[in-house]
């Protein structure tokens, strides 16, 4: 990490608070309209998906449509409004459904290991080496941070698994992490609920997706239960495969950069700004695309203000970057092609192992 | 938050059985905890002010009593049941896009409600509240409110005891609906209304208060400028005016306003021999509202309340510095928690009401119920929590 003076670290974060600050007081009767439009868009979309789902018979247009759908349905419900939701930007509505302790998604991972793991952990350590888990997931090596080892050979392959199967991923990520089911609990676990009550949650959440979405609505469509499960089955992979892309461009860009435990001791709020900035990266794109990436396409933005209603992170960005400028701090966006060509190749780039490694091994 | 309405109660197994289904399919299906809730912003599409589990009242007036006091007239969602003279509602409103909930005694009669369908809330503007003025100058005709269903029992009894209101301000309030709804009642010859205002200029209701003046109720207005406030002397006064060597022992006194107001008046009382079970009284002015940064000079204590634990502390007033969740923690209770820095969102706890300063925002909150998070949250008042 490029060392960078604390004043004017200081000088940099009272001018990204100050933009904070205006932006919380601009929070109002708009915002929650806007929170309960895309919730309205979100419950229509599903439903006539799951209705269109059965048509399938009359034209298979029609199921294809459902599909997208219950896709887009999935998607905003995850994006948009979940993960939002769930970091607490509509806390202030007090409204009883829509805030970060009742949510829960329609997402195999249950939503109170989502927010222990998520909304702590990577979001106060992100991309710490040994912190932040979400940096490669346990499953890839994106940084020379970690030594080589010989499946990372096949992490492209890994990788095309995890991102269709990413909502496992998700549900998984914390019961990894405290081997509940396999390897030497943790020594010094900071779980807060009891491990049975961990797995418990698991197996439940996982039951009642499994069961909606595999069981009840393809019986319940009975003459039309294959159609309907391929359906459900199909729009779940285009969510994973979507939520993935969309995440994994957020800090495995080429320039997103990884920290040490050193570098985060007695962090100042400036520093911290600094480190979230360098760590994650943007995607440029249209209105749509934004709501679609649940804004996620402002990472950089969501990770300075994660409670802040994302729907105003693209004005914040424009600020943001001339407040980097101003301080000679590199500000990583680019269109989702680009940044995306680099996550696959930084992928590439570190299953093979460094010149170093090879050398030795030779 | 706005108010929720009781399940429906049902005593057939059959249906009972039905709804634990419906739940646990709602559950599975939707992720929430009814279909109603998963639907909710659908149907606000068509209708903006329905909401799931709570009542809407329509605003039908505001009309102006006095420079701070003015009366709103609402017409609760046919679902709303009824109410008791002398009880009160929570009103909550969406206030920018937050919800805001206030607690106000109705103010009309039952039998009114039941012939127009309109109930009345008579509301005392506070200077820096977030929600009174808002109430006052914001709200138009066609305009929507959230009821909870009446509660409180600051209610007649039903004794053959004579009758003594005595009412400060707005505490006139649940007392205006106990005597409308007995304006044709026998007892109201007998009976006597103090009311204390500071002047001539802060009276209201007068018009109401002269019809019921007419029916036969001793009204006494006092202005306490020139009365002073209230005394045994004033009492015995005015009592006797219309009836000589009235006993002041064996009448029932129902007392509204100002705490420190009802304080005095109730001890007054006591002490010229009146037993307590015939003194009846509401704290009025608990109505939250919006104070300067030190007002938790106030009391010599507050207190925190776990409600789910069942646990109070009692702290003085000044010293905490410690966060909710420090301080329920020192209580052995384990609220779910994560970062501690305001970030992640576990800790998050339904706070019922009570004011917290806000160690990120550096700000005080509402004294009404909303959603905090614990690590961020100091006391600086009496809170209580959903704990």
């Amino acid at each position: 990490m490029k060392h960078v003076n604390k004043d004017t670290l200081a000088a940099f974060a009272e001018d990204l608070n100050q933009l904070r600050d205006a932006t919380k007081d601009k929070l109002g009767s708009q915002d929650a309209r806007y929170i309960r439009k895309m919730i309205a868009i979100q419950r229509i979309s599903e439903i006539s998906g799951r209705i269109l789902m059965v048509m399938g018979f009359i034209s298979p247009l029609l199921w294809v449509l459902a599909v997208l759908l219950l896709a887009l349905a999935k998607i905003l419900d995850n994006m948009e409004i979940g993960h939002n939701v769930m970091h607490g930007q509509y806390d202030w509505m007090n409204d009883p459904n829509i805030n970060s302790k009742k949510f829960e998604w329609d997402i195999l991972g249950d939503a109170g290991s989502w927010k222990r793991y998520h909304n702590y952990e990577h979001h106060t350590y992100t991309n710490v080496i040994g912190k932040d888990r979400d940096f490669g997931y346990g499953i890839f090596r994106l940084s020379d941070d970690y030594a080589w080892r010989p499946k990372n050979r096949f992490q492209i392959l890994h990788y095309l698994g995890l991102s269709t199967f990413f909502e496992w991923g998700i549900a998984y990520h914390e019961l990894a992490a405290e081997r509940i089911f396999v390897g030497k609990p943790k020594e010094h676990s900071e779980l807060p609920i009891s491990r049975k009550q961990l797995r418990r949650d698991f197996f439940s959440k996982m039951g009642r997706q499994l069961f909606k979405d595999y069981i009840f609505f393809p019986l319940l469509c009975w003459p039309v239960a294959v159609q309907v499960l391929v359906g459900n089955l199909i729009a779940n992979i285009l969510r994973n495969l979507w939520t993935s892309t969309i995440i994994f461009c957020g800090h495995f860009t080429e320039e997103a950069q990884t920290f040490t435990e050193d570098d985060i001791k007695d962090e100042t709020q400036g520093q911290w700004y600094y480190r979230q900035i360098l760590g994650s990266s943007n995607l440029e794109g249209s209105k749509v695309f934004h709501i679609l990436t649940g804004h996620l396409s402002c990472q950089i933005e969501h990770h300075l203000f994660p409670d802040i209603p994302a729907r105003h992170y693209p004005e914040m960005a424009k600020r943001v970057q001339e407040i980097c400028t101003k301080y000679d701090i590199p500000y990583n966006t680019g269109s989702f092609f680009s940044q995306y060509k680099t996550v696959v190749q930084r992928i590439i780039k570190y299953s093979g192992p460094t010149q170093a490694e090879a050398a030795l091994s030779n | 938050m706005s108010a929720y309405l009781e399940p429906p109660h049902t005593t057939n197994s059959f249906t009972r059985k039905l709804q634990v289904f419906w739940t646990w399919l709602a559950m599975i299906l939707t992720n929430k905890e009814s279909f109603a809730a998963y639907i909710e912003s659908v149907i606000q599409l068509i209708k903006p002010e329905w909401r799931y589990k709570t009542l809407a009242a329509e605003v039908i007036s505001t009309q102006k009593e006095n420079k701070n006091i003015y009366t709103l007239t609402l017409k609760p969602k046919s679902k709303w049941s009824t109410f008791i003279p002398g009880q009160f509602v929570l009103l909550s409103a969406e206030i920018n896009g937050r919800m805001l909930t206030r607690t106000f005694s109705i103010s009309s009669a039952p039998r009114d409600f039941q012939e127009t369908g309109f109930i009345e809330v008579t509301i005392r503007a506070q200077d820096k509240g977030s929600v009174t003025p808002w109430l006052r100058d914001q709200l138009r005709p066609g305009d929507f409110v959230y009821l909870s269903e009446a509660m409180g029992e600051f209610c007649l009894r039903s004794d053959h005891h004579k009758k003594v209101f005595i009412a400060a301000g707005s505490g006139i309030t649940p007392i205006r609906s106990m005597l409308n709804e007995h304006r044709d009642s026998p007892w109201l010859k007998d009976a006597h209304l103090f009311f204390y205002l500071k002047n001539k200029d802060d009276a209201f209701f007068t018009k109401d208060l002269k019809i019921l003046q007419d029916k036969g109720l001793n009204l006494h207005m006092m202005y306490t400028q020139d009365a002073g406030r209230f005394s045994i002397a004033q009492l015995e006064a005015g009592l006797s005016k219309h009836q000589a060597n009235q006993s002041m022992t064996d009448i029932d006194y129902y007392i509204c306003g100002p705490s420190n107001m009802i304080e005095t008046t109730i001890s007054l009382i006591a002490s010229a021999g009146v037993s307590d079970s015939n003194i009846h009284f509401e704290y009025f002015g608990k109505a939250p509202l919006k104070l300067d940064t030190d007002t938790s000079d106030q009391a010599e204590f507050i207190q925190v309340d776990y409600l789910d634990s069942r646990k109070q502390v009692k702290f003085t007033s000044g010293t905490v510095t410690k966060t909710l969740l420090e301080l329920a923690e020192d209580e052995g209770l384990k609220p779910v928690s994560g970062c501690r820095m305001g970030i992640c969102h576990q800790c998050i706890c339904k706070k019922k009401q009570g004011r917290v300063f806000n160690t990120k925002t550096q700000e005080y909150s509402d004294s009404g119920a909303e959603e905090i998070q614990l690590c961020l949250s100091i006391p600086v008042g009496d809170v209580e929590l959903e704990l």
